[in-house]
């Protein structure tokens, strides 16, 4: 268990190392020079030819880039172009809000979702199977942030009763967790729904109905239990769009979170902050789904040989069983 | 074995004889008539064509033109001569709702077609040679999905700027991950069958066999992605837009509409509500009718 640990976190440098290309490679391609936009246009020419030394803009693009991974390692991910702050310590702050918002709306849509799949299986082809599914595909299908205004509009506008924008007061988290909860909730209906058909059709749920056990058991302990190893998965991908998501709606909604943080930085072309926000979104997805493949033996005891030390058969075993 | 012939027979015989044509049953056919059989998926049908036809045809629909500011009429509330009113600039919405259906249909075909032919591509690939170029290939699509497919997006419309090509491009770039894996997938499950090694033990050439033989076959699959895509670009290119990543003033695009909205929500929320309106309905249209096309070309997904 330990190695398969350290193995999988290993994993996490060369995905780092190609994420800090990519978005150095962005860097360099975008047109202007930062220590103008650092200095502003009334800087003079020596300024600007100091503060690009002073940031080593003019050393060639390799040497930048693994000087930033020097720092990256000893935990310094650069400053700052407009506030000149250490960027680490402007997102750690930041990360906790994003964190409320992304776990709750996690909690919520998997909640609501987990829900409905139970309930659209064992209702399976009549009105309500197809109410539910066509329900929750209409919240996945619409873009979050048209979701958010519509909801602004009716809770925020027209009836006072949740704050528009910011997180003064709790219940400013209430509308960011809905929009991003929301659409994920048709992933968790279809998954339980079609793993929850697939259980029911086992032999021991029909071994637990002969023995004369009542339905709601069978549904709960017998069905639900296996059921829900494809679900547990989901939520490490549902993390992953939420975290996405949580970009556009902290903008909509004014919430300084990570991903409001991120969106200034990309219109502010201010790449270091950009970087470093990418850095550790990538860093927690990849936490998450390690965490995610873990949560998997605890659920369910048998998958510890497919997981940890998968064969090419058992792998594909796997892969049938969770698809 | 001699032809059977019992009573069930007789009567099949009989009433094929009286059709004037044979049945055929192809693939094609077959997921037709499941998709008919399936009525959400129609209603998504019937909505994308009216969608399309406002689109063919959005000068004859609309009153006004989409970019004329009108001094005299500024934020109107909707009325007979202004259905959606108009906007701080006396703008009328309703033409640039109107004209917003064909940029964001265009704009989304062809952020879905570059994304199917530079990600379909690698896919393809990757899934026909396997081994190292397969696993190269899909490492380095790892690395890609491990940003977040807006956030990449974004990036690259700041490095490139505003505009309609930036935006393809972008959106391209950040979905290359997603249909890569996708198409490799379709071309795997092509790959397993039979007659694609009868082909190779016959000697079929190597791109011959990708065009002739694996991508029809995989075409099914590849459609479903296709139109799924197409909502998924929709929904994209009208976030960023919406904050100011995206597309330039004064395209009629429904996320741009959104955002010129923004600053009027509580004085004139119908400046936002009918676009919102229009990027709803398109996007659930075009699941709908992605979600019946899954279910009829591969019942086994579903």
């Amino acid at each position: 268990m330990l190695r398969y640990i350290i193995k999988r976190i290993l994993l996490l440098i060369p995905i780092l190392l190609g994420v800090s290309a990519i978005i150095f490679a962005l860097k360099t391609f975008t047109p202007g020079d930062p220590a103008r936009q650092i200095l502003g246009n009334d800087a003079t020419e020596t300024q600007i030819q100091e503060k690009r030394a002073e940031l080593g803009l003019n050393d060639p693009v390799p040497v930048q880039y693994f000087r930033y991974i020097g720092g990256v390692v000893q935990g310094d991910f650069g400053n700052s172009y407009r506030t000149g702050e250490p960027v680490l310590s402007e997102i750690l702050p930041r990360l906790a809000v994003s964190a409320r918002i992304t776990l709750g709306a996690v909690a919520m849509g998997a909640i609501i979702g987990i829900f409905m799949g139970i309930l659209s299986a064992l209702k399976k082809y009549t009105w309500v199977d197809s109410l539910v599914l066509v329900i929750s595909m209409f919240f996945q299908s619409v873009p979050e942030f048209v979701v958010a205004l519509v909801l602004i509009m009716i809770f925020a506008v027209n009836m006072h009763f949740l704050p528009a924008t910011g997180i003064d007061t709790p219940a400013g988290y209430i509308l960011p967790m809905c929009c991003i909860g929301l659409s994920s909730v048709a992933s968790y209906t279809r998954i339980t729904r079609s793993s929850m058909l697939e259980v029911l059709g086992e032999d021991y749920i029909r071994t637990a109905r002969a023995k004369g056990q009542t339905e709601n058991n069978i549904t709960i302990h017998h069905a639900l239990r296996n059921a829900m190893i494809p679900v547990a998965q989901s939520i490490g991908t549902s993390l992953g769009n939420s975290i996405g998501g949580a970009m556009v709606l902290e903008t909509v909604f004014g919430v300084p979170g990570v991903g409001k943080y991120i969106t200034d930085a990309i219109t502010q072309r201010n790449y270091p902050s950009v970087l470093g926000g990418a850095l550790i979104i990538a860093i927690i997805l990849t936490i998450i789904n390690l965490l995610v493949d873990i949560s998997f033996v605890l659920i369910d005891p048998r998958l510890k040989t497919t997981i940890i030390a998968p064969g090419k058969d058992k792998k594909r075993s796997l892969k049938k069983a969770v698809a | 074995m001699a032809k059977m012939h019992t009573p069930a027979m007789e009567a099949i015989e009989k009433r094929n004889a009286k059709r004037k044509k044979p049945i055929k049953s192809t693939p094609t056919s077959e997921s037709w008539k499941r998709f008919k059989r399936n009525p959400t998926a129609l209603i998504g049908l019937v909505v994308v064509c009216i969608l399309i036809l406002i689109a063919i045809f959005a000068p004859l629909i609309a009153p006004y033109d989409y970019q004329v500011q009108n001094y005299l009429a500024m934020m109107q509330k909707p009325s007979l001569q202004h259905f959606f009113g108009t906007d701080q600039f006396g703008r009328d919405i309703f033409s640039r709702v109107i004209y917003g259906t064909r940029y964001s249909l265009l704009i989304a075909l062809f952020c879905t077609l570059a994304a199917l032919f530079s990600g379909g591509l690698l896919g393809i690939i990757a899934g026909y040679f396997g081994g190292v170029v397969d696993t190269v290939i899909m490492r380095i699509m790892d690395v890609f999905q491990s940003i977040p497919m807006i956030m990449m997006a974004m990036c690259i419309v700041a490095v490139l700027g505003n505009g309609i090509p930036q935006l393809v491009a972008a959106i391209m770039f950040a979905s290359m991950p997603t249909m890569a894996r996708n198409n490799r997938a379709a071309i795997l499950r092509v790959r397993g069958n039979d007659y694609i090694e009868s082909s190779e033990a016959i000697g079929v050439g190597q791109v011959r066999m990708i065009i002739k033989h694996m991508i029809p076959n995989a075409v099914g699959v590849m459609i479903i992605y296709f139109v799924g895509f197409l909502a998924v670009s929709i929904m994209m290119m009208s976030s960023m837009s919406y904050i100011g990543v995206g597309l330039a003033a004064p395209t009629p695009e429904w996320g741009l509409i959104l955002n010129d909205g923004k600053a009027y929500l509580t004085s004139a929320p119908y400046m936002m509500l009918f676009p919102a309106m229009m990027i709803m309905i398109t996007c659930f249209a075009f699941n709908l009718m992605g979600d019946g096309l899954r279910d009829a070309f591969d019942p086994r997904l579903k």
